[in-house]
């Protein structure tokens, strides 16, 4: 009996020590939870019962280099509903149909769907959104955000870029700039109950967005305005596949406008500006849509042809294996190795002097030139003046220059490059590097950007873009300038010819390849005052029909440009006394295509 | 044409005006050289272009 007392005294102990230690574990554990990670599983639960909506911040503005806007924003609206605290679904469906001309089926889907909320449409305009309050209809929600809006269309839009829906850059600057423009979205937290449907009639907790920065650019809305209308006319006329234009400072790298026609609207980027054939699919409609975004100044390349000479030219002077006066002659061909390497003038040039060949642009002196520097030297100045690197501008997708290996360069090959064929380069890396080569020696970085600015218009941030200093040296960059204003002064840049503003610069034609398509590209790269370069430009026409010459089709739109362009930027008219003397009256020059010489003359 | 003193320059054969330079519309001085290009247009190789 005393046996079985004790038996059971000890369970009762094993018992009760159980319990305590149990009951001591969940107090631990409540403690825990408490006092420990009490913060943790508060914001747990506060998660579990809020829900965010995120407001869009206004995206920063980009402004010209006179403060004109050209990116802004509109205010448009994002409509959605709240399933649970629809009392009239069937007027909701028929409102929402009729104001966002939206079918009764689309939104019936989306308004039966049981979900806390669900988005109807976005980026409604305004006017539409303010009607769709005015219904008061109970589980419909009209939320304001932005929509980025370009006031000029179509301008700069390869360079401007554009927005997606969620108002983050895709192309353009749009993209470069993205981190000072896009701005901190906001929130509002709403109420949830366990099912996670907002409850109706709680306040909402706003945080409200703070806006992006404004970008101002170098970019001149009136230059590109300008450049533009050029491109138009000469694009119509030559019915070319396309004309890129670069104006740009070449002292800093400053872009004052880049035309890229045909250019697209960037209000509608994803309506095709050419016809297409229907039922195209959406593959190929998006090959397309690539294509229309395409800048093809920065991510394209092409065989530069002649105004590379200037390239070959610079070289060639700095390292002292030519000078103005060294005498060449031109039979209308060069053999170089196994190759007879023909001079656009089969009957040859003759006798010429270094200046004359350049005037000429004589293929057969700048094969020589080319040969006398040798592929070693010639290279190191091709990564000396900043050739097989990218230029650093600031845009997206900048193509690199494609270049025979050093090991892979022969004879043959440096004579091609020496005269601009056999390579591929993009318009800006072309531009960029003779701006160098005629400003006196400073590698620059061609760019749009100029200074970032907050709201109240104080500047956050000035950009700064790398300059490298001594490619050439200043006398060699001198001598490069007057040879290139006696080209345009009397040689076969003369289209570009403009008495008042000494112009220097240099013709190019290209045949694409194969070359047995007959298809060039004409250009001309012109810069001015000659004596002081203020702007340097480059002109390109793709597949022109008819003459296809750079003299001809591309020197006289940079003499226009330029003609327009000079007196805005400011820079004075300075005829020499010779250029006085022989001042004359401007005329229109009238149309005689299509008539014969006989009526003509009459 | 001749009411101002442009000097023509004609390259290519034949009568007719295929093409000319300065385009129409153009604003040029008056004692500028302008290029007509014949119907039938000379090669590349026998034109002074470059």
């Amino acid at each position: 009996m005393q046996r079985n007392k004790t038996h059971n005294r000890k369970k009762v102990v094993i018992f009760f020590t159980a319990v305590f230690a149990v009951f001591m574990v969940l107090v631990g554990r409540i403690i825990y939870l408490t006092a420990i990670k009490g913060d943790y599983y508060t914001e747990k639960a506060e998660e579990l019962h809020q829900r965010e909506r995120s407001i869009k911040a206004a995206r920063g503005e980009i402004y010209d280099a006179n403060g004109v806007l050209i990116a802004t924003n509109k205010t448009v609206c994002t409509i959605s509903v709240i399933h649970s605290q629809l009392t009239d679904a069937e007027k909701v469906i028929q409102v929402l149909s009729q104001e966002l001309g939206m079918t009764e089926e689309a939104v019936r889907k989306k308004v039966e769907k049981v979900s806390s909320r669900e988005k109807i449409k976005s980026n409604v305009d305004k006017e539409i959104g303010d009607r769709i309050r005015e219904y008061d209809l109970a589980g419909v929600k009209v939320d304001e955000d932005f929509k980025r809006y370009y006031p000029f269309d179509s301008l700069a839009s390869k360079v401007l870029g554009f927005t997606g829906s969620d108002n983050q850059g895709i192309i353009g600057l749009e993209v470069v700039y993205e981190e000072y423009l896009k701005g901190t979205e906001g929130q509002i937290l709403t109420l949830t109950d366990a099912r996670g449907v907002e409850i109706a009639n709680t306040a909402e907790r706003r945080i409200e967005p703070i806006a992006g920065n404004n970008l101002y650019l170098s970019l001149d809305v009136n230059i590109q305005k300008y450049a533009e209308q050029a491109a138009q006319k000469v694009l119509e006329q030559k019915q070319a596949k396309s004309v890129s234009i670069i104006l740009m400072n070449p002292q800093n790298g400053e872009i004052y406008a880049m035309v890229n026609l045909p250019e697209f609207n960037l209000n509608e980027p994803y309506t095709l500006n050419i016809e297409i054939e229907e039922n195209l699919s959406s593959e190929e409609q998006q090959k397309l849509l690539n294509q229309m975004w395409r800048n093809g100044a920065i991510n394209d390349t092409y065989e530069p042809g002649s105004t590379f000479k200037i390239i070959t030219m610079s070289a060639a002077l700095e390292e002292g294996v030519v000078s103005l006066d060294d005498t060449f002659s031109c039979p209308g061909f060069k053999i170089v190795e196994d190759r007879k390497i023909r001079c656009h003038k089969v009957a040859g040039h003759g006798a010429e002097t270094f200046v004359q060949g350049a005037m000429n642009s004589c293929n057969p002196v700048f094969i020589e030139v080319g040969l006398r520097l040798g592929i070693d030297r010639y290279y190191e100045y091709f990564q000396q003046f900043g050739l097989l690197s990218k230029t650093g501008i600031d845009l997206p997708g900048e193509a690199k220059t494609i270049m025979h290996k050093k090991e892979n360069m022969g004879l043959v090959e440096l004579a091609t490059v020496s005269f601009g064929q056999s390579f591929q380069i993009s318009p800006i890396q072309m531009l960029t590097t003779v701006s160098s080569l005629i400003n006196g020696g400073n590698r620059i970085t061609p760019h749009f950007g100029v200074d970032v600015r907050n709201s109240e218009g104080e500047i956050v941030e000035v950009l700064s873009y790398e300059t490298k200093e001594g490619i050439i040296s200043e006398e060699t960059s001198e001598t490069v300038r007057y040879i290139l204003e006696q080209v345009v002064s009397a040689g076969s840049g003369k289209n570009a010819y403009l008495a008042c503003f000494h112009v220097g610069g240099k013709t190019a034609t290209s045949e694409k390849l194969p070359r047995s398509l007959k298809k060039y590209i004409s250009s001309f790269i012109g810069f001015a005052p000659a004596s002081d370069p203020q702007i340097i430009g480059i002109v390109i026409i793709d597949e022109p029909v008819g003459i296809y010459y750079g003299g001809t089709i591309a020197a006289p739109v940079m003499r226009e440009l330029f003609e327009n362009v000079l007196p805005y930027l400011g820079i004075e008219e300075n005829y020499t006394e010779e250029e006085a003397k022989y001042q004359t009256q401007t005329v229109t020059m009238p149309s005689v295509e299509g008539l014969t010489l006989r009526k003509q003359n009459h | 044409m001749q009411e101002n003193s442009f000097e023509l320059r004609l390259l290519g054969e034949g009568e007719r005006i295929a093409e000319q330079f300065p385009l129409a519309g153009q604003e040029v001085a008056d004692n500028s050289t302008v290029i007509l290009y014949l119907e039938e247009i000379l090669s590349e190789d026998e034109s002074e272009s470059e």
